[in-house]
């Protein structure tokens, strides 16, 4: 009920949103249309239309009228994106209504065809005409063994997209976002479908319930009570579904057989304190659907102040069960430190037993401890710094991958105002140290040792558990210095300064954008490292921020110059080349 | 209207977490269809003391339909099963000055315990009707998205009624499901305002169009819905061919300067709404507390009180595009441009954010003015409102041998409250002022909230009685001087309300008390309202007074406002007088609803 509630204050607050037009700027141009659905060519009415900006955040919607006319006025010079939402279409974005940038939806590889490229000289009209196509259609009912309809069952679509099922999203209005629910019936209906291959899947509903035990066999939560269309109870036996644009697939029931219900409970403690796991949160997956992210299937519950927690509605199977711990307090002797566990990951098969019951110890894994030094003393000042500590394996794993993964992760921690850091918790595997630092033309990571080993340029190794301390990062003031010219600059440029090897990169904080001055001059200061460098027009750069990471620096080498700065070095007339096409 | 809801939104949260008192008793049961007597699989079932009241304890059926409440403490329950198609009394219901009233028969299931022992009960659930149709463009084309409202009409008056907010889909079928046996109308909003949930072409709300295609309820056709059975091609062609636009701007009246970021209301005269806002609707229950629960349980109550709204932009213009023909009332609000300047410059684009918008509302002052227009053949284009500043009354408050209470004040005029008139009372000076009065004759409220055992005594100009007449307020006045009498020592009253002399407990019932003096009869302060529990007992807290009792069976709520139901009832009515502190007991009775 929390979630209705908050949903529709959402709404309430949105509509007292003021969108005034523009009259005060009088240059921009009008952008206008007519949008009409493909297959009959009559005028689609009331039709979400959204301009988003290419080069800049901007984004305005409107909605067609009767006639199926839609208009902006004062739209600024610039290229910009058109989209067209309503029930039923193909739709570009997942959900244009909440998402303020254009998000691409993951469901539609290609979604250039939804999209009008519109070019607005801020003087001329621009006059449009939109063809909305219809999507497919796959409706059914879903019922019990003894033919009895499943009121509100949940219905998730999967589609095939390179050989793997994926989620897709499936509503266009605010509620309800991430599923859509069998009638009272038990039809269902999704429309706006692009063709392809689907899998249907169905789960009871959640109840209401309160936390006082009731009859046996009762259970609130029914997302784990699934059916894959015809009447398969797993993903393995389902059957693909053909879904063309513009047709309606029909009779696509769901039969939901009754199984017996199991029930998971366990108890969670904090090894290293001794203490329960109290708040620490379960979640709960089935094997056969993990990996298909939150938007199919998952069941997070926390364990009690006695670090216990109860599961029931689990069908016999296999399910994955990751335990998490939230952050818990560390004392070292003068030092109190918030340090998180390590996640627990544990298959368990549900069988014979009604119950199944783990116990759980969470450790706080391995950690990297330290301090920050400049000029003798503790960083007193600037607390924003960051430490990392980087699988070296795999360096592309993300930084919330814990969670999710057996695999070493990229963790992070920051750095006290006593210069102090802890970066935890982290699995057994070999890392590179990595710092970040707010402001890179200040100062720069001069030295990270531990025990005579120089951790810039050597990886270290963690085992289960181990603190791996008494590392000392030495920062240092004394940056390169670069005056340059941009060659033959046309109009404004920004000039490009990367990180060019992997150690420059893990210390100090990537990419540069600068705005070079008249005639193209640009200063700067850096740290010591290998950069690439290259200018190019401001609208230029706009157009390709958004490519502006590693990989495009290790794939277009060429385009770049390459300049190595040394510490104190003072440059005074660096040539920037113009980057190639 | 709408920053009201975002505050009871925001609280009723607080009112889930209410502490659930523990016994030993059970309570268990299954839950059967009525009809063919099979078990219900995971209805959820919930125990309530009073429909009033969140529900003291919740859970669902196994597959075989059973279910248990166990640790349950003594006292009487209402046993409700919900399942969707099930006709239940929280999700499908009218909403007026009287509460939420529901035909749903709630007696069935009425279980008493001692807190020790354990009761069985079967619980037999009613399926309930539904109305499906498929609602189009005159081309076939279907209109999607568009929220279905649904009116019921019964004793000749025709609501509001509110169940599950139901769209219709992308060919344009919907299917409304929870209904009880009665007598509908169906309609359908196909605004822009759902599409693109800001903007001036914002319209949310204004019926398009009723079955079987006409834009006025005194034309639609009524079905017909029994429960337990579905009436389909309730088929709506919308006539969008006969929409209009009306356009134009609001201004200053003296300095003819446009108004920007005016807030317009829309109202279509002849949509029957519900005719409370729901600050009245609030505090006309605040006796009974938790008078949010039925409001918020999966009902889209967004369409309660909010009517098309729209805002001037920086030019002071104005429209509604795609309005029904027919007579309209508008309510305008500006923020006179003394007041800081609205417009926020955001990225670039001319835009409000939602809170520099509540902000201004909240510091105000705030000018109302309502204009009637009507939409016929035609646009109507280049209309002109004029707004004023407004009028100013201020006083003292003074309380008798008590600390100050919270006061609210507003404003109300031909029994309607006059919204977003700003007023602020300063509790340590004893002060209070109201700005942006409209010229007229206006009724001064003053209320104390809740929480507090003082209430208004007087409200007082010179000799003239405000509490008693109206006030005249001419355009611009400085009004100063009036003065607010607050006294303390609650009455309480308690009993229970009987069908008949020694009858059954008539649970569900409501009572209300109102002062006795006909001149007081307008004001929402002189009036206690309550609604009978499950063991068919109420209790209420009333300022000491001559009072009259009026009692009404469940489902069988007055359908006329509260005024004209007090006027035709009060002669007759059973009279009670309250002293200051006294703790009063009786018992009612009230005739049971023909079946």
């Amino acid at each position: 009920m929390i979630r209705t509630l908050l949903l529709a204050s959402f709404v309430l607050c949105w509509t007292s949103e003021v969108k005034l037009q523009a009259q005060d700027r009088p240059n921009g141009s009008t952008v206008r249309g007519v949008v009409v659905y493909s297959d009959t060519g009559r005028p689609l009415r009331h039709a979400r239309v959204t301009l988003f900006g290419n080069q800049r955040a901007f984004r305005t919607q409107t909605a067609s009228d009767l006639r199926g006319n839609f208009e902006f006025e004062n739209v600024r010079k610039g290229e910009y994106s058109l989209i067209v939402e309503a029930p039923g279409l193909l739709a570009p974005y997942r959900n244009g209504a909440r998402v303020r940038a254009a998000v691409p939806n993951p469901a539609y590889p290609d979604i250039s065809e939804l999209i009008t490229n519109v070019t607005v000289t801020g003087i001329d009209s621009v006059d449009l005409k939109i063809k909305a196509v219809r999507g497919g259609v796959i409706t059914g009912k879903v019922t019990n063994d003894d033919d009895q309809p499943v009121p509100h069952a949940e219905i998730r679509l999967l589609r095939r997209d390179s050989g793997k099922w994926v989620p897709v999203w499936t509503t266009w209005t605010l509620a309800d976002e991430e599923t859509q629910k069998a009638d009272a019936t038990g039809v269902y209906r999704i429309a706006g479908l692009p063709s392809g291959d689907y899998l249907v899947r169905a789960s009871e509903p959640t109840l209401a319930d309160d936390d006082v035990p009731g009859e046996e066999d009762t259970y609130s939560n029914g997302s784990f009570v699934v059916a894959y269309h015809p009447a398969a109870i797993n993903l393995k036996n389902a059957q693909v579904v053909s879904v063309v644009a513009g047709s309606e697939t029909t009779g696509v029931d769901i039969r939901m057989k009754q199984q017996v219900l199991h029930t998971l409970d366990g108890t969670v403690k904090f090894e290293l304190l001794g203490q329960p796991g109290s708040s620490v949160t379960v979640t709960i997956e089935r094997s056969d659907e993990v990996g298909f992210s939150t938007a199919i299937n998952n069941y997070t519950t926390s364990a009690n102040q006695e670090g216990k927690w109860q599961v029931v509605g689990l069908p016999a199977g296999e399910y994955l069960v990751t335990i998490a711990g939230s952050s818990v307090i560390l004392k070292d002797p003068g030092n109190v430190q918030f340090v998180r566990s390590l996640p627990k990951r544990i298959t368990v098969k549900l069988q014979d037993e009604k119950v199944a019951t783990l116990s759980t110890s969470l450790t706080l894994g391995a950690r990297v401890v330290g301090r920050v030094m400049l000029s003798g003393k503790p960083l007193a000042r600037d607390a924003t710094m960051t430490v990392g500590a980087q699988p070296v394996k795999d360096p592309a794993v993300s930084k919330t991958a814990t969670a999710q993964s057996d695999k070493p992760a990229f963790e992070i921690g920051l750095v006290s105002p006593n210069g102090r850091f802890s970066v935890s918790p982290l699995l057994a595997g070999t890392y590179w140290f990595t710092a970040s630092l707010p402001k890179p033309d200040e100062f720069y990571v001069k030295s990270v040792m531990r025990k005579g080993i120089d951790l810039m340029q050597t990886p270290f190794k963690l085992t289960d558990e181990l603190v791996f301390d008494d590392i000392v990062v030495t920062l240092a003031a004394d940056l390169a210095s670069v005056e340059g010219q941009v060659m033959l600059p046309d109009g404004d440029m920004t000039v490009i300064v990367a990180p060019a090897n992997e150690v420059t990169r893990r210390f100090n904080a990537g990419t540069r954008i600068l705005e070079a001055g008249a005639q193209g001059k640009i200063v700067f200061r850096s740290a010591p490292g290998e950069y690439f460098i290259a200018a190019v027009t401001t609208a230029e750069y706009k157009t390709i921020a958004s490519q502006i990471h590693n990989e495009y620096f290790d794939k277009n080498p060429d385009k770049f110059l390459r300049i190595k700065l040394s510490a104190g070095d003072k440059i005074k007339d660096l040539r920037v080349p113009v980057m190639k096409k | 209207m709408r920053f009201l809801f975002l505050l009871v939104l925001i609280c009723f949260p607080s009112l889930a977490a209410a502490q659930v008192e523990k016994g030993e008793s059970t309570i268990s049961g299954r839950v059967v269809y009525a009809d063919t007597g099979k078990p219900v699989r995971r209805a959820t079932v919930n125990l309530f003391s009073s429909f009033n009241l969140p529900p003291e304890r919740t859970t669902s059926t196994n597959n075989r339909g059973d279910f248990r409440f166990n640790e349950v403490a003594a006292g009487t329950y209402f046993v409700l099963a919900e399942i969707p198609g099930g006709l239940s009394p929280l999700k499908a219901f009218v909403v007026t000055e009287f509460g939420y009233s529901s035909d749903v028969d709630i007696e069935q299931t009425r279980v008493s315990v001692d807190g020790k022992n354990a009761v069985r009960c079967e619980v037999r659930l009613v399926r309930a009707g539904s109305i499906r149709g498929t609602i189009t463009y005159s081309d076939k084309e279907p209109v999607t998205g568009a929220p279905l409202q649904l009116f019921r009409r019964k004793n000749g008056v025709t609501a509001p009624y509110f169940v599950r907010r139901v769209e219709t889909n992308d060919r344009g079928m919907y299917r409304i499901d929870g209904l009880p046996d009665g007598e509908y109308f169906v309609g359908v909003s196909d605004s822009i305002g759902r599409v693109v949930f800001r903007g001036p072409d914002e319209d949310r709300g204004v019926v398009t169009s009723y079955y079987p295609g006409v834009g006025s309820i005194t034309e639609a056709k009524s079905i017909q819905v029994q429960a337990g059975s579905e009436v389909s091609a309730i088929n709506i062609t919308l006539g969008d061919d006969r929409l209009r636009q009306i356009s134009g701007v609001v201004k200053w009246r003296d300095s003819g300067l446009p108004v920007p970021l005016a807030t317009l209301a829309l109202r279509k005269m002849d949509e029957p709404r519900v005719d409370v806002s729901f600050e009245q609707y609030l505090s006309a229950n605040s006796a009974t507390a938790a008078y949010e629960y039925t409001l918020t349980s999966d009902i889209d109550f967004t369409m309660l009180a909010s009517l098309p709204v729209t805002s001037t932009n920086v030019q002071g213009e104005w429209k509604f595009p795609e309005l029904p023909p027919g007579k309209y009332l508008l309510t305008a609000s500006a923020t006179p441009p003394h007041a800081d300047s609205p417009v926020v410059d955001l990225e670039g684009e001319p835009r409000i954010e939602v809170e520099s918008l509540m902000n201004r509302h909240a510091r105000g002052p705030v000018t109302v003015r309502q204009f009637e227009f009507t939409v016929g053949d035609t646009d109507l284009k280049d209309v002109v409102l004029e707004m004023t500043d407004g009028a100013r009354i201020s006083g003292t408050v003074v309380a008798e041998g008590s600390s100050m209470p919270n006061l609210r004040l507003f404003l109300k005029r031909d029994g309607s409250q006059i919204g977003f008139t700003r007023s602020y009372h300063n509790r340590d000076e004893g002060s209070f002022v109201l700005e942006g009065v409209p010229a007229g004759d206006v009724r001064l409220e003053a209320q104390v909230l809740t929480g507090s055992d003082s209430y208004v005594k007087s409200i007082t100009l010179g000799s003239q009685d405000l509490m008693r007449s109206p006030l005249r307020v001419e355009e611009g006045a400085e009004i100063t001087g009036v003065r607010i009498t607050i006294g303390h020592g609650l009455a309480k009253l308690s009993g229970r309300v009987l069908f008949g002399e020694g009858g059954a407990p008539a649970v569900g019932s409501g009572v209300l008390l109102v002062k006795a003096d006909p001149a007081l009869w307008h004001s929402p302060t002189a009036r206690a309202l309550a609604i009978v529990n499950a063991a068919g007992e109420f209790v209420m807290e009333c300022p000491p007074g001559d009072y009259v009792v009026f009692t009404w069976a469940a489902g069988n709520q007055p359908a006329q406002s509260m005024d004209e139901f007090i006027r035709a009832q009060a002669t007759g009515a059973r009279r009670i007088s309250l002293q200051k502190d006294e703790e009063k007991q009786i018992e009612l009775t009230v005739a049971k609803p023909k079946q």
